[in-house]
């Protein structure tokens, strides 16, 4: 597929979306005098002053979805307080991209039109970043990009993403604030009130995808780059909700938050117009305190085991709709294309999903809370004999679930019949190795641009840190003689070629399968 | 164990991925020492995929991250990295974590798991390990 075609396609997917959700002429309501703004609080950042355009944003029904899209998708059956939502998260990143805007912006630059313009555009650039997010977040993001595969891998080479390595939700929060109906919304409330009327819409769009001209970079790390607002926000609410101990000083990053002059760049080509946003050298350890953090986060949260077997529970639910999607009742359930899954948040997903009864098994399960369990625990640590592991590394379930499908119906034909669950209750799960954590060019400014790197070679110690505690897992229904049979299979059919995987005992004792 | 034979010679085979791509051309080279996470990597990476993405569709899912002057950034450089490493085909050597080692047990157990998959691609694979033989190698 053509990159300019898949990006078409996406834009006139959410074009139409966006003008479904959308009416036309929203607010109906007068528009609020430019006075009255409006204090709000949250857990984790306090309280914050809307302006009026903000509030008007967020009470738009593309935002107020939000509320209904879990951070952390269905992660609340681990942890059960971690019930925070997009929304909650979109207001944090809000109020940390002004600081950080307040503490680097500089004053008096004709490019920079005037400061609170700026920190305006940052903070409704923050207050949209996530809006292209469907139901469970990036659960629901890595099934579309695995399924629509051809369509996301051509459309982030389109021009217009150049030089940026973006996922499929990122994609859409730019084209949700390009599109014609939003953009027309934004554009009648934001520009309704004077001091605002420099606000660069464009700009706004631009920075949700770290794109703005050259002279403004700065600003787009501020919403996406090496300690950007969304991962100082969601690393502290991610612990905080979770309840897990790991902080990230926050206010130690706005202390030593900087902007790297263009002037201390080691070159002196002129197409180098770019001035970042810069840690100073002191405060490098809060750049090993975010990388460290995000890293054990990973074990902690996102590769939980039981996060990891829900996850796989809800891919079931797919397998099965796209088995014989026409087999759904409800049209909403048949998934066709990327823009049926902005039709639906969290909860209306479940409730459809239960009322079907194809899907109802599996729903039933997840709200008993009776999960997949561990069958085989697959770590380099329990293998006797590593064999061809790369060729089961590479097929991680993000990128390539079709291969490990395969891997998955090999197992379930060398069970025993009258032991045989379903395919779809019978899953090899490889997470991907979490890559983005070592990737970040970590900016350390003095008197020139340092990199993190220079000071730790982090990414090292991160794939270290990969090699001896990532894990995969072959999870299956709770039953213990179901468990058992899976576990001598598996270990059967690892075993064999192409694979040669031996394992230790380890790998079956810490699935702790009772007897 | 009659569906594990049938994979012999099946598509299962057939499935290749840039990490395969990586790891056959890294040990075709001459050197077991290269370089471990540089800017000359990520240099490489984004030359060979901006050289041979249309000849050899792997390479089709890595991007990168430009940020001038810094080298392009690819999550896929330590997707590789970590993924060869976990296989054993690499070693990383501790403390200094500044080399990547593919010595010469790890070459050819790397030849042999990649088998004649990637023979279509021989030519091209050469010509990486060239390069990666010229930007990348150091003493061992």
């Amino acid at each position: 597929m053509e990159s300019q075609e898949a990006f078409d396609q996406l834009k006139n997917e959410v074009e139409a979306w966006v003008a479904s959700i959308m009416p036309d002429g929203f607010p109906k309501t007068p528009m609020p005098g430019k006075n009255e703004t409006k204090v709000i609080r949250e857990a984790v950042t306090g309280y914050q002053v809307l302006q009026p355009h903000e509030y008007l944003v967020l009470d738009s029904p593309l935002l107020q979805r939000l509320r209904y899209i879990h951070q952390t998708a269905l992660a609340y059956l681990v942890y059960p307080t971690a019930n925070h939502t997009r929304f909650d998260h979109s207001l944090g990143c809000a109020k940390i991209a002004q600081q950080l805007g307040e503490k680097i912006i500089p004053v008096g630059e004709k490019v920079l039109v005037d400061k609170k313009t700026r920190i305006a555009e940052l903070r409704l650039a923050a207050l949209l970043h996530d809006v292209g997010h469907c139901f469970f977040s990036h659960l629901s993001e890595s099934i579309m990009q695995s399924h629509f595969r051809d369509l996301y891998i051509a459309a982030k080479r389109a021009p217009q993403f150049k030089g940026r390595n973006l996922g499929l939700a990122e994609i859409n929060s730019y084209l949700i604030v390009k599109s014609e109906r939003f953009h027309a919304f934004l554009d009648r409330v934001v520009h309704y009130y004077p001091d605002f009327d420099k606000l660069d819409l464009d700009n706004v769009a631009q920075l949700i995808i770290r794109a703005p001209v050259d002279e403004l970079a700065f600003m787009g790390d501020i919403i996406s780059g090496p300690f950007d607002a969304d991962k100082l926000d969601y690393l502290v609410r991610d612990c905080y909700f979770c309840g897990i101990r790991a902080d990230v000083d926050v206010e130690r990053v706005l202390v030593s938050a900087g902007l790297l002059d263009r002037d201390r760049f080691p070159s002196t080509k002129p197409e180098w117009s770019k001035r970042y946003l810069v840690m100073l050298s002191a405060g490098e350890s809060i750049l090993e305190q975010i990388t460290f953090n995000r890293m054990l986060l990973y074990p902690a949260i996102y590769h939980h085991h039981k996060v990891r077997a829900i996850e796989c529970m809800i891919k079931s639910i797919f397998e099965i709709i796209w088995k014989d999607p026409d087999k759904m009742k409800d049209d909403r359930l048949k998934f066709q294309n990327i823009r049926d899954f902005y039709e639906l948040t969290d909860f209306e997903f479940l409730a459809l999903a239960a009322a079907e009864p194809r899907l109802k098994p599996i729903v039933d399960r997840l709200m008993e809370r009776d999960l997949f369990k561990r069958c085989l625990v697959i770590s380099l640590p329990y293998l006797k004999q590593a064999g061809n592991f790369m060729d089961l590394l590479k097929k991680s379930s993000e990128d390539y679930p079709e291969e490990l499908r395969r891997l998955r119906e090999i197992i379930w034909a060398e069970l025993s019949r009258d032991k045989r669950v379903s395919i779809h209750d019978l899953w090899v799960d490889i997470p991907k190795p979490p890559t983005s954590i070592a990737k970040d060019p970590d900016s350390v400014g003095t008197r020139k641009m340092l990199r993190l790197r220079d000071f730790f070679p982090y990414p090292e110690w991160v794939t270290s840190y990969e090699v001896n505690k990532w894990k995969g897992h072959v999870f299956s229904i709770s039953d213990s003689c179901t468990r058992h049979e899976v576990n001598e299979t598996a270990i059967e059919v690892f075993k064999d070629h192409p694979y040669h995987l031996e394992f230790d005992e380890r790998a079956t004792e810490e699935c702790k399968i009772p007897s | 164990m009659e569906k594990l034979e049938q994979m012999q010679g099946s598509e299962e085979e057939e499935f290749t991925t840039f990490e395969d791509i990586f790891a056959l051309a890294l040990a075709n080279t001459k050197s077991s020492h290269f370089k471990a996470d540089s800017d000359e990597w990520h240099n490489v990476l984004y030359e060979v995929c901006e050289e041979y993405r249309d000849k050899m569709p792997q390479l089709g899912v890595i991007f990168f991250d430009e940020r001038p002057p810094l080298p392009p950034q690819s999550n896929e450089f330590y997707q590789l990295i970590t993924t060869l490493s976990m296989s054993g085909l690499i070693s990383l050597p501790n403390p200094n974590y500044e080399l990547i080692v593919m010595n010469e047990e790890q070459k050819k157990r790397a030849r042999e798991m990649e088998g004649k998959r990637l023979d279509e691609y021989e030519g091209y694979i050469q010509e990486i390990s060239k390069l990666l033989d010229a930007r990348l190698a150091v003493q061992g």
